[in-house]
Order: C-alpha cells, then sequence, then structure tokens
C-alpha cells in the first residue's frame, strides 16, 4: 500500500506549475507602428535527453492570440487561417548546441523550420522569423496600412531540468 | 484488503479533498482503478509523462482512456469549485496537470480536453490575480503646498499666505493583487517657502522659510494595466512646522494655521519594472490650499 | 504680462482636429498610420477613423449584436462605408465650457465655439501616395480681438497641402500646417507650445519633407510664415525634429526651430520621449526653451518650459490624464510657474469626445507669494 501511495505521488508529482508555454509574435506595420500578438496557450512538452531537446508535438489555438485591440484579433486568427486550421502545430522538433529544426504546419501548409534558442534552466526560449508568404497567406492590408510578411516570433516552453 | 481500500481513502481525500461535481466515491473508484486495475498502462504512462518516453495511443485501451479523462475531469471539478488558492486546488493542479499530459499525449478527446484546459488556466488565474501581497518601497517626492497666516495688528488683521517648495523621502507598504491596492506611506517633509500679505496696505514679506515635517497617507487605488499603472485616492495628516518671523513692531503679531492638517488626494503611479512614477494632486481639508507632488519611487 | 498672455491663450479657440501622441499608448508611435499629415493633427485617414471607433472608443453603448467589423464599418463619414478610394470629408465641432477663476468674485462661465468647419482630402496614386488636404472652419476672434476690432474674418483655414510620399520612407510636403517642433499635444494652452509659438493659429506655409526610416523618423520644414498675414509678421525660418524609436514602443526625440519676422527673432529648442506603458497608457515628457530677441527694440528674453503629461486607461475609452507644466517665462526673472491639470477624457462612442479637465496654476515668486488660480474646463468634440 505504501509503495501504490508512493507510486501515485511520483505519478502525479509534476510537471511543475500550471505555466504553459507562450507566444510572442511581432508584426510591423507600414506606414508606421507595430503590435505584438500574445498566446498563453501554447501546448505541448518539451523532453531533454543527454543535451538534447526534443518535442512530439507543440500546438497553439490561433483564436488564443491577443493584439490589444479587438477587432485586430479577430483579423490576426484570419489571416492565419484559423477558419480552415484552427491550430497552428510543430512537430518533430529536435534541438542542441542553440539551435534546432522542426516542422510547422500553418494555414494547411507543412514546412521545415529552424530557429535558435536558449536555454535558461527551467525555460527554453527560441526565436525565429517567418514570412507569411511561405505558408501562403495573402499579405495583409487593412485600410491602407499594411502588415508586414516577416515576423518576428519568441516561443518560450517550460522545460525544466531533471 | 479492506484495510488497503480503507488508506485509499484517507490518502485521497487527504491529496483532493472531496470532488463535490462527481462525488468521492466516483473519484475514489476511479482512483482504484488507476492504480489497480491497469498496472502495465499505468506503468506506460508514468514514464510517459515523468520521463518523456514516446507512447502509443494504441497501446492503451479505450477504458483506459475513458478513465483517464474522467480522472481530468474530476481534478478540473475540484479545482474550479474553489475560491481561492486553497490547499486542496495546490494538491488537485498536479494530478491535473498530469492526466491532462496524459490526454494530450494519446490525442484522446482533445477539444474537450483543450476547452477544460482553458477554463482551469483562466479559473486559476483569476485565483491568483486575487491573491493579496505585501510590497514595500521606498521614494523621493518633491512637493508644493500652501500655508496660512495671519498679521495682527492693531486696527486690522492681514492675510499671509505661503507658497512652499520641498522634498518628502519616505517609505511605504502596500497590500495589493492585480486589481486593488491598499497603501501606508510616511515621509518625512524638508523645504522652504515665501510668505507675503495677500492684499491690504500692510506689507510683510520674507524668503526661503524652513519647512520640516512629516506625512501619513493611507491610499487605496485600481490597478489599471499588467504593467502595474495605479490611479487612486489618498487621504493624509501632513505635519508642518514653519516659524513666520514675527514683526519688530510690537503692535503686530503673526498667527499661523495649526501644523497639522488633513488632505484628501488623488494619485497615479506608472510602473517601470521596480521603479515608478508618481503623481499627487489634492485638497486640504477644511482650508484653501491644495498640494501636489512628483516623485520617483522604487519597489521591493 | 505673462499672465496676460495666458489669459488671452486660455480664451482663444484651439484649432484642428487635435493630435493625440499618446496613442503611442496603444502601439502607435508614428502619427502616420492615423493622419494625413505625418506629424499629427488633422483629419484622419479611414485607418484611423477605425482605429478611433474600435481601439479607442468605448463599446459599452453599442448593441451586443454588433461585431468589431461593424463598428469599424461604420466609421466613414456619415457612418458610411467609403465606396470609393479618392475623396473624403470630415466635419469637426469643438466646443468647450470653460470656467475661469473659480471660487473668485470674478469666476465667469462663457461657452467657446473652439473649432467648426470641414476638412476635403484628395488622395490618388497607389497607397495614397499623392494627397491634397485642406481645412476650412469657423474662426472665433479673441477678445482682445473683439475690442481692438481687428481679425474680423469668419472663416479661417488652418491647413491645406499636397503630399507626395516619393518613397513609402520619404514624403514631401507643401502648403500651409504647424511647423514641426516637440509635441504636438492637443492642449494649445500648454506652455510647449505658448512659448515656442506652436499655438492654434500658428500655422506656416512651406514645404516639409518627412522621413519614416527602421528606428528613426524627422522631419525638416522650411517655412515663409503664413501668406494670410501681413508680410511684416509673418514669422520665416526654418524647423527640425527627430526621433529615435527605443525598445520597440518608446521614442526620444529633439526639435529645433528658428524663425524671424520685422520685430521678433525667436530660437526654440527641445528634447521630449513618449513612453508607451501598454494598454492605452503612455507618458510624454517634454523639456524646451526659447531664446526671444527683439529687433530694434527692448524686450529680449529667454524662457524656458517643461510638460509631463501623463495618461491611464482603466477601462476601454476612458482615459485618466494629468498635465503638468512649468514655465519660466524669463530666466531673468525671479517667477516661475507651475501648472497642474488632472483631466479625464472619455469616449462614449465613436466620433464623439467628451473631456473635462481642472487646471490649478500657482506661481512661485521669492518676493511675493499670490494664490492659486483655477480653471475648469467641459469639452465635446464631434466629428464625421
Amino acid at each position: 500500500m505504501k509503495k501504490t501511495f508512493l507510486n501515485l505521488i511520483l505519478l502525479l508529482v509534476p510537471i511543475q506549475s500550471f505555466a504553459e508555454g507562450s507566444i510572442q509574435i511581432a508584426v510591423k506595420l507600414t506606414p508606421a507602428g507595430s503590435f505584438v500578438a500574445k498566446s498563453e496557450r501554447l501546448k505541448g512538452d518539451l523532453t531533454r535527453n543527454q543535451g538534447e531537446i526534443s518535442s512530439q508535438k507543440l500546438s497553439v489555438s490561433l483564436d488564443s492570440f491577443k493584439t490589444g485591440m479587438s477587432l485586430r484579433d479577430e483579423h490576426f486568427c484570419k489571416h492565419l487561417g484559423c477558419e480552415s486550421q484552427p491550430k497552428a502545430v510543430l512537430s518533430g522538433l529536435k534541438a542542441s548546441g542553440g539551435k534546432g529544426t522542426g516542422s510547422l504546419e500553418l494555414n494547411g501548409v507543412k514546412r521545415d523550420i529552424s530557429f535558435n534558442y536558449e536555454d535558461k534552466d527551467s525555460m527554453i526560449v527560441a526565436k525565429f522569423e517567418l514570412n507569411s508568404t511561405d505558408f501562403k497567406m495573402p499579405h495583409a492590408k487593412y485600410l491602407g496600412v499594411e502588415v508586414s510578411d516577416v515576423v518576428s516570433v519568441e516561443v518560450r516552453v517550460p522545460a525544466p531540468k531533471k | 484488503m479492506k484495510k488497503r481500500g480503507g488508506w485509499v481513502w484517507v490518502i485521497t481525500l487527504f491529496l483532493c479533498g472531496v470532488p463535490e461535481s462527481f462525488g468521492a466515491d466516483q473519484m475514489n473508484d476511479w482512483i482504484k482503478a488507476f492504480n489497480k486495475n491497469h498496472p502495465v498502462e499505468t506503468a506506460k504512462m508514468r514514464n510517459g509523462v515523468n520521463r518523456g518516453e514516446e507512447i502509443k495511443g494504441s497501446d492503451f485501451s479505450q477504458e483506459y482512456k475513458e478513465l483517464l479523462y474522467n480522472l481530468y475531469q474530476g481534478y478540473a471539478s475540484r479545482i474550479i469549485e474553489s475560491k481561492s488558492l486553497d490547499p486542496g486546488v495546490t494538491k488537485s493542479t498536479p494530478q491535473f496537470e498530469f492526466f491532462k499530459k496524459a490526454l494530450g499525449k494519446l490525442e484522446y478527446r482533445e477539444d474537450e480536453v483543450d476547452s477544460t484546459s482553458d477554463r482551469i488556466r483562466s479559473h486559476l488565474t483569476q485565483l491568483e490575480e486575487k491573491k493579496y501581497r505585501l510590497r514595500w518601497r521606498a521614494f523621493l517626492h518633491y512637493m508644493s503646498w500652501q500655508s496660512q497666516a495671519a498679521l495682527v495688528g492693531p486696527f486690522e488683521t492681514t492675510s499671509l499666505l505661503t507658497t512652499n517648495l520641498g522634498f518628502c523621502p519616505g517609505v511605504g507598504a502596500s497590500l495589493e493583487n492585480r486589481f486593488w491596492a491598499l497603501s501606508l506611506d510616511l515621509s518625512g517633509l524638508y523645504g522652504s517657502g515665501g510668505v507675503s500679505a495677500v492684499q491690504g496696505l500692510v506689507e510683510y514679506q520674507q524668503s526661503q522659510v524652513p519647512a520640516l515635517g512629516g506625512r501619513i497617507a493611507i491610499g487605496g487605488g485600481r490597478i489599471v494595466s499588467s504593467s502595474g499603472s495605479e490611479v487612486g485616492l489618498r487621504g493624509s495628516l501632513l505635519f508642518v512646522r514653519q516659524n513666520l518671523t514675527k514683526p519688530s513692531d510690537s503692535q503686530y503679531s503673526v498667527t499661523q494655521d495649526k501644523m497639522i492638517s488633513y488632505t484628501v488626494s488623488l494619485f497615479s503611479r506608472w510602473r517601470f519594472n521596480r521603479f515608478y512614477l508618481e503623481t499627487d494632486f489634492g485638497r486640504t481639508v477644511a482650508r484653501p490650499s491644495t498640494l501636489w507632488s512628483i516623485g520617483l519611487g522604487s519597489v521591493f | 504680462m505673462m499672465r496676460a498672455v495666458l489669459a488671452i491663450a486660455m480664451l482663444m479657440a484651439p484649432g484642428l482636429a487635435s493630435a493625440y501622441p499618446q496613442f503611442i499608448g496603444h502601439g502607435y508611435p508614428s502619427c502616420m498610420n492615423c493622419h494625413y499629415n505625418p506629424m499629427g493633427n488633422g483629419p484622419l485617414t479611414d485607418y484611423g477613423r477605425a482605429v478611433g471607433a474600435d481601439g479607442i472608443a468605448s463599446g459599452a453603448l453599442y448593441p451586443k449584436s454588433w461585431s468589431e467589423e461593424k463598428v469599424a464599418d461604420l466609421s466613414g463619414f456619415l457612418f458610411r462605408t467609403p465606396v470609393q478610394k479618392h475623396f473624403r470629408v470630415q466635419a469637426n465641432y469643438r466646443g468647450m465650457e470653460m470656467v475661469s477663476s473659480v471660487g473668485t468674485p470674478s469666476e465667469r462661465w462663457s461657452w467657446i465655439h473652439m473649432q467648426a468647419g470641414g476638412q476635403l482630402i484628395l488622395k490618388f496614386l497607389e497607397n495614397d501616395r499623392l494627397t491634397f488636404v485642406g481645412e476650412v472652419g469657423y474662426n472665433p476672434s479673441s477678445n482682445s480681438a473683439k475690442a481692438t476690432g481687428q481679425d474680423k474674418r469668419k472663416l479661417r483655414t488652418r491647413e491645406h497641402y499636397v503630399g507626395f510620399r516619393i518613397t513609402p520612407e520619404v514624403g514631401v510636403y507643401a502648403g500651409l500646417m504647424d511647423k514641426a517642433y516637440g509635441i504636438r499635444v492637443a492642449e494649445h494652452i500648454a506652455f510647449s507650445r505658448i512659448l515656442p509659438e506652436m499655438t492654434q493659429n500658428d500655422q506656416t506655409h512651406g514645404v516639409m519633407i518627412h522621413g519614416l526610416f527602421e528606428g528613426w523618423e524627422g522631419a525638416l520644414h522650411g517655412f515663409v510664415g503664413n501668406l494670410l498675414q501681413a508680410k511684416d509678421l509673418r514669422q520665416v525660418g526654418a524647423s527640425a525634429q527627430i526621433e529615435r524609436q527605443l525598445f520597440t514602443d518608446h521614442r526620444l526625440g529633439m526639435s529645433l526651430l528658428s524663425s524671424k519676422n520685422d520685430y521678433v527673432k525667436m530660437l526654440s529648442y527641445s528634447l521630449h520621449t513618449r513612453l508607451s506603458l501598454s494598454e492605452g497608457s503612455a507618458l510624454l515628457l517634454e523639456a524646451g526653451q526659447t531664446e526671444r530677441i527683439s529687433l530694434g527694440s527692448r524686450g529680449d528674453r529667454i524662457g524656458r518650459y517643461a510638460l509631463l503629461q501623463t495618461y491611464t486607461r482603466p477601462v476601454r475609452g476612458l482615459y485618466c490624464l494629468t498635465n503638468i507644466e512649468y514655465m519660466k517665462s524669463d530666466l531673468s526673472s525671479a517667477a516661475t510657474t507651475v501648472r497642474w491639470g488632472p483631466g479625464i477624457q472619455y469616449f462614449p462612442v465613436q466620433k464623439l469626445e467628451l473631456r473635462t479637465d481642472l487646471y490649478q496654476t500657482r506661481t512661485f515668486n521669492p518676493n511675493a507669494s499670490t494664490q492659486d488660480g483655477w480653471t475648469i474646463l467641459f469639452q465635446t468634440n464631434v466629428w464625421l
């Protein structure tokens, strides 16, 4: 019984806090300005194994991004193709030595991406740029203000060291 | 066997409390089933979640997956019913996380799992945001205020007005959560002012009259942004000692306002990480005088 | 003397549909997205109207069935979605109830029509590279002008220019505009606008080059004075303003303005910063100095000013602001003025702004102590 009790405890000792990963996408506007779309609903986890970091799948619901304006939230979601594919999925992630690769599926298009990352003990912070045209997204423009096709992405995923 | 069953019951209660929506009995049955009825699957799942080993959905029975889902929703119910971050929530959250990850790896009932996860996250965030914390701060303000006095003569009384500027170094504490803050600030006051007659034929004028004192302020504010910007109201007790020179003519004397005054003011605060800028604008109660200050501070 | 200038300034009406540089707090460090005038002020672009409707104005009074998209669609002139690309119209009314000398025997309530006019915009080429903007409106006379019988014009134009973006980064604008200098705050009575003579009737005819690059924005402005003004009064000169983007959302800038007419030569310079504190909160700070040299007579002086404008947005549509101003109109004088102005600005629905400000003015003079002056303003701004 004690063993069962202990097993139960061990089973359930986590995964740490409830904190999930987060994503920030910095978007530039023309003629001027910018905004950051943020989501704190990145799902999935990372595994460490002898210096290598990997993940089967990380995903985020596209309607979870907040840009600071409700109308812009709607436009952002639609632009990313949330009506046809509600989630962006990164699969087959492998990383070591500050660099990594994975396969990103967005707007029905799957492409390999590469990224740089920093290992901050319990958090992996990865940064990369994306070109929306690579994922067959149309050039975004609203009432004369254009959105840059190239955006900067920062992903934070909890990955505690054992 | 009965004794074991009894221990499981006690441990369950100890660990998780009683999830009202699902009933204690129901949860206990599920936990028992999880521990005892599916040892191979549970061991695989444990390794998969805790050690990151790859697991395949096909290695688990439908019955087991449904059991995981029931446990997941059971712990979710316990959390969602809580009104504060009580021990029950603290203990239920890791269990909830475990089953969420397990179901995520199996990709079982993903939409429902995500929906429940979002609700729980939102609920826990709300509970966290409601939690009050004590914070300490130190600050330096630059303040201005006016005070009245009277020059009493044999035939008339002339109003005198002093306009002051001074520095207020101080410390404070606030009990705050994400939305509300209650604060207490104590500060010293060192400054000086110029005094002159407001009107009348008699002339009286003095400059740079030293002022020494202190201020105790109690306030309540609303935190309006995630960066910590705050607006609020504050009541304070201002104590100022400032001695105007008595006229050389013995027929005249100077009477001053009481050293203690009460003010009500509106304050705003903008945080830049640990540091903040604060402005304060208010009125002295029962006296026609306005006080304002601007300052910088640091939160600890 | 300065009090008289202030009193006159307080009684005069501000000009165009205002610039709101504090909207840097919404992620818009440049005015170009929302205004045809790249330095701010003047008519709003289609995007500016939509942002005003969806991001700035409160949504509390809209029917629940209305989506944000519908609200944005109603932001056009007369609540219509524009159906053509080349022609836009905007009409503005701004009125203010001013209570001056509050709490004194000379307390006075007066309603002032600050602005009543219309703007016409013509735009052509891809991305509206070529624009013609014209404004005409009611010209309220100041009390002094009324008393002396001067300035009988009932209509006035404060802005008319043609603008051409040579590239997306660089544009040229020629015509009547505000000078490029400092933070273009909406409060025309601000010391930062009075001292360098940047108030509601200080527009000038000239040519401005505007540049917007990665991390930098600036303008160079050469001007010959307002051609509708008597020749000897026209201030001829040049100004420059440049801003550097700090981190993602903040700006740090400096300005220089030099001009002269037959009577006065002026040199103004300032430093400023605009800080975005997210979710609509912002801090604006400007400090500068103006040297005023009288040609052929006495009266030279150097004046110094500073402005701190703070904004917090408790809920969508509502802004709590404070203007804290400092002025030493003449460095050789002992007197200094500090004005404190808490206020509330509320946009209940799109195209409507309600605002109230309380101004307390305190003079610091080692030789005399004077009672604070109080003014209360209640403003309404409607635009179509």
